[in-house]
This record gives structure tokens, sequence and C-alpha cells, in this order.
């Protein structure tokens, strides 16, 4: 089965929603979007992340984007793809998720989905991981 | 009363000995062997390969996780698809020691993915390709000609660039700036052969600024460099046979993003332009020969090759470069079912390399040390800043840390024992002060063991691991036990 690496990013006003969407694709699809990031790397978060290899089956169902330097360095999009959020939604009606079209294409529309490393798109949209504080030495 | 069989000229020989019997091998190496005469002939006794099994032998509970191990792991955690090649992710690792301790991770994007990658461009020997910019040299097709000569490894794949007329700066450079940390080397090389130009400037630059440094295809020597306040910058030119030198530039920055460029020159002491590329006009038909791009982490291995070929970022060479298993720093990890030790000792191996000082679990024992009795976590980096760190507890937490800045990789070595009140982490073997810290009471309880990740939900490690092994035993292992095992995980990561 080919897979594609991907790193999707969503906005905390959407992860339960898209955490929901990609459950109702199987057990593969549960876990996800469990890392928070915010600018300033502390709570609340603002966006939340997932990064792995996503078959591509499921990969061609969420919009896309590439990004380039362009010659100042300065990031540009240069091409992009549209997903397929009514099949997306289709799934999710079928698995019982409670939604309209109009808020997974919303959804879907707000996602940053990239092939970059996910610390590449951290950097790029001014995000970092939201740490827990004091959790790691007792 | 035991018996020892000894088969020699076709015979067999019991011999009783009243206790253990020991063959030493003096001063002797993993695969030495002597020759015993009996009979008319003889009885070779061979130092066997250390293997990390052997740490298993009395039922001592634990893991043994080898990467390296292709057959060990699968794509999907059910065991129903093999790993076959690097780029796939690991949806489940056995457990090589025997005790059944499989870690694995049911959702797809959390799982670290196996690699062996440490060229971190793209298409090195494609400078044809999108991946690559030209400026002041002629497109491939008209004037530049892509697989124009025989490379250094004899494949017809080596490039011909040649620099437009007119104009400054005749370079070929990396369309899309690499992502770097500020204050660390890195390695940026390419082979270069003379065409009807002899000399080449490797360069690193953001917009405004950069160093270079400029090589004599002829005598193999660099001949001029020139640094910035924003480089620091040294260089080196092997010859590679042929007319083909590599010719690299070691640099670090203050600075978080760089381009790297090969840039034509007309001299061994150019003119520049202010962020050090040699700048003249060109003729329209000069230019030279270059293949083999190489971009990496000064300190990224210390056994590996000087150069991976790589095309697609997945597709890539990996003879001679270690495989590891790549965690992604956001929500990869893998868990093992409950371990019961039952005992208060544990000995933990682990080949790592931490990306970044942003704390993360290496292994931990139970969902969150700081929670749990008996428990142990091993880090990379923590709270407190930059190092390895490892804690051991019964009932009391006791913390032993090694200072290193990422990235880093590592050879780490800890120990716990809980009723005598010890906690050890070495680091590349080098001696490192013991916690006497108490430890309080009571054995190593009945957890999973997490890697790469609190729980699964926190504290994700951004960095590799080669190798690890977790032995949990009521008794210590000797010196030698260690080494060898030590060494092991070494060959598995080449640390040092």
């Amino acid at each position: 089965m080919a897979e594609n690496f991907l790193t999707l990013i969503v906005t905390a006003a959407h992860v339960n929603l898209a955490r929901n969407l990609a459950a109702s694709f199987g057990p593969g699809g549960a876990g996800m979007w469990t890392t928070p990031l915010s600018s300033d790397g502390a709570e609340p978060a603002t966006h939340y992340v997932s990064s792995g290899m996503l078959p591509a089956e499921f990969a061609d169902m969420v919009p896309t984007q590439t990004w380039q330097h362009d010659e100042d360095g300065v990031w540009t999009m240069i091409a992009s793809t549209p997903g397929n959020p009514a099949a997306v939604y289709y799934v999710a009606q079928q698995q019982g998720v409670q939604c309209t079209l109009e808020e997974v294409e919303d959804t879907l529309a707000t996602a940053d989905v990239t092939g970059q490393p996910p610390f590449t798109a951290f950097a790029r949209l001014g995000l970092q991981i939201v740490n827990p504080p004091d959790e790691v030495l007792p | 009363m035991s018996v020892l069989q000894v088969t020699s000229c076709g015979r067999q020989i019991d011999l009783a000995v009243a206790q253990d019997l020991s063959i030493t091998l003096e001063d002797s190496g993993i695969g030495d062997s002597i020759a015993i005469p009996v009979c008319d002939g003889s009885l070779t006794v061979t130092a066997e390969d250390f293997s990390p099994f052997s740490l298993f032998q009395s039922g001592e509970q634990g893991v043994w996780f080898d990467p390296s191990d292709f057959s060990s792991m699968s794509q999907d955690d059910a065991g129903a698809t093999p790993v076959t090649a690097v780029e796939q992710a690991v949806g489940r690792i056995l457990d090589k020691s025997g005790r059944g301790n499989h870690a694995t991770q049911a959702t797809p994007t959390a799982r670290p993915i196996l690699r062996a990658r440490y060229n971190l461009l793209t298409y090195s020997e494609q400078f044809n390709n999108a991946a690559w910019s030209l400026f002041g040299v002629l497109a491939f097709g008209s004037g530049s000609t892509a697989n124009a000569t025989t490379a250094p490894d004899g494949t017809s794949t080596a490039d011909l660039i040649t620099e437009t007329a007119g104009g400054g700066q005749h370079i070929v450079f990396n369309t899309t700036n690499h992502s770097l940390a500020i204050n660390t080397q890195y390695v940026f090389s390419c082979a270069v052969k003379a065409g009807t130009r002899t000399a080449v400037a490797i360069q690193v630059n953001t917009v405004t600024n950069g160093a270079s440094v400029v090589f004599d295809l002829l005598t193999g020597t660099a001949t001029q460099t020139n640094t910035s306040v924003e480089y620091t910058i040294s260089s080196s030119i092997t010859s590679l046979g042929n007319g083909w030198y590599r010719c690299s530039l070691t640099f670090s920055s203050t600075v978080s993003t760089a381009s790297t460029c090969v840039c034509i020159s007309n001299s061994t002491t150019p003119a520049l332009t202010a962020n050090k590329r040699p700048t003249y006009s060109g003729d329209g038909t000069s230019g030279l020969y270059i293949w083999g791009a190489d971009l990496r982490l000064a300190n990224d291995g210390v056994v590996i090759p000087v150069y991976q070929r790589i095309a697609a970022a997945t597709d890539y060479d990996t003879s001679g470069f270690l495989p590891y298993l790549a965690f992604d720093g956001t929500d990869d990890f893998l868990v093992t079912g409950a371990v019961t030790p039952g005992v208060d000792k544990v000995q933990v191996f682990a080949g790592v390399r931490k990306n970044a000082d942003v704390a993360g679990i290496i292994a931990e024992y139970s969902s969150s040390y700081p929670l749990n009795n008996g428990s142990f976590q091993l880090t990379a980096a923590s709270a407190s800043g930059s190092n390895y760190l490892f804690g051991s507890k019964g009932t009391a937490s006791s913390i032993v840390q090694v200072t290193i800045a990422a990235p880093d990789t590592a050879v780490l070595v800890a120990t716990g024992d809980i009723s005598g009140d010890r906690a050890e982490l070495t680091r590349n073997s080098a001696t490192n002060p013991p916690s006497s810290s108490d430890q309080g009471t009571g054995n190593f309880l009945a957890y999973q063991i997490y890697i790469g990740s609190r729980g699964g939900t926190s504290t994700r490690l951004n960095g590799r691991i080669y190798g690890l092994i977790i032995r949990f035993s009521a008794a210590n292992l000797d010196a030698s036990a260690i080494a060898n095992a030590e060494r092991w995980i070494n060959v598995k990561t080449g640390a040092y």
C-alpha cells in the first residue's frame, strides 16, 4: 500500500471535528492531532499537529500545499491540491459523525497539510509545540 | 559431577569435571580463537560475537529492539506487513530478548519511520532537477549538460555546468533554503572536476551575507577563504582520482536559514560579491563538472561515508549508512504491553541522536516517571536544559544527567539500583559521577515501556533510536558485560 508523508496541522477550533473525521475512516485514524501548538509554546493551543505516513487513498482526500522559498528566502506557495471534502463528508455520515458538509469544507480549508518535516512547517507558520510545564523533571 | 563432551579425531571424549569448566582466551577479543592440540588435529575454541540475547539467558525481563534488523519490524501494528526498506513506518518492532515485549503503534501517523538518511539535500547527482536553481549558468540542454561525463563512482552521471556570457555570478544553488540549527557545524561538499574553468567556490549564504572557500582544481588546494560575521568556516579538499576532488566547506552560522551554492570561478583568487561568491564576466562557453553534493551535520555519525547519494527525499543510498527509527517530535511513539520485572535493578543501553534540546522521552517505564513509583525514565534533554537525564525510582527519585547540547549522537548506558541507591548514566563510555540519592524501597513495578513519548501524550522525542536494550535484574551487570553491550550498541549507532 502506497503511503505519503504528510504534516497535518489543524486549528484548535476545528480539531475535534478533525479527530472525529479521521476516526471515522477506521482504527488507524484514531489518536491523531494530540500535540498542541501555539505561537509561544504556552497554553492555550491554537493548532494541533499530526505528522507521518498516511495511506495514499486517505492522503488524497485532504487538501495539500507545496511551499518553496523565493529568491528573497520568503515562503511562497507554488502548488496545491483541493482534496475531496465531499468524500470525507460521505464517510463521516456513514459512520455517524455529526457534522455538515460546510463544517467539513471549513475544516479542510483551514488545515495546513504539506510534505514538509513538522518543524519546518512550524517555523513557516510561526508555531511551536506546547510543552506541559514541569513534567519531565520530578 | 558434570561431563564435557569433546569430539576429536572423530571420537567423542567425555571429560568429567567436578565444577564449571572454563576456557579462558587471555588477551583475546571477539572473534579471536586458539587451537588446542588434541590427537593429530586440534580443538579450536573461538570467542563468539557478543549478542544482547546473552543478557536475558537467566530469564531476565526486559526488551531488546534492533532497528538494523528489518525482519524484526512491521509497518502495521498487527505484524501483517513487514518492513522491507527504509522510509517505511514502523508499527511493530519485535522484542529480540525472548520475553515477547513487542512495541507497537496503532495510529499510522504516530509511527516512527525507519530511516538511514544523512544527506540533507535532494537530487545530489541531478543538478538539472528543480531542487537546484541556476543563476548565470546556461540551462541544461542549452549549454549545460546533464550526465556529461564519468563521475567518481564510475557512472555517467556527472553534470557539466557552463557559465553564461556576461553577468556577475555563475552559480548552482539549492532552490529551498535550509533550516539550520544556529551555532552548529554542518558540512557542505561537492565533487568537482576542472573543465575549461579550473577553480570553484563552495559557498553558504543568506540573502546578503555568506562565506566561501575557493579551490584550485588543478593542484587540489584551497586558495582563498572568505568569511563573514555570521559564519565560522573551515575547508578540505580530497582527491577522488581522475581529476575529481571532493571540495568541502564546514560551517556554523548565527542565522537559522541558509542556501548552499557551487560557484564557477574564473580565478583561484576571484573578486567577490557581498555574500562571498566569485563575480566575473563569463564567456558563455567555459565551465566545470560537478557531482555528488552532500549537506549534513558535522557530528552525524563517525563511521559513515562522506557522501550519500540521494534523489527524492525517500530515495537514497543506504550502503554503509546506519539505520535508525526516526521520531518526529510531534506524535510518534511505540509502547509495549505490561512488563512485570519483580526486581529492583535495571540496565538500559540506548543508541540515540537528539535533534534539538526540547524535552523528549527516549524510554520511560510507566506512563509517567514523576507520577509512578517503581519506574525509570531516560530522556534526551529535559526541562532543565541541554542534557541526557536518567531517573530511577523505588519510592523516591534519584536523578543523574550528562550535559551535552543537541544535536548529538550518543550511546547511553543507564543503570538503576533501587536498594543500592545508585543511579548512573554515561555517554559514549565517558565517566560520569553517579547519584547515590535514596531511591526508597521496593522493586520496579508492572508497567508498559513507552518509547519516544511520555504516556503517548507528551514529551515527544525529536530524534533517532538506533538500538535499545532494557534489562531488569536482581543483580547488577559486571563491567565486562556492560562494556560488551555498550560496544554492541555503538556498532549500531556510530557515536564514537
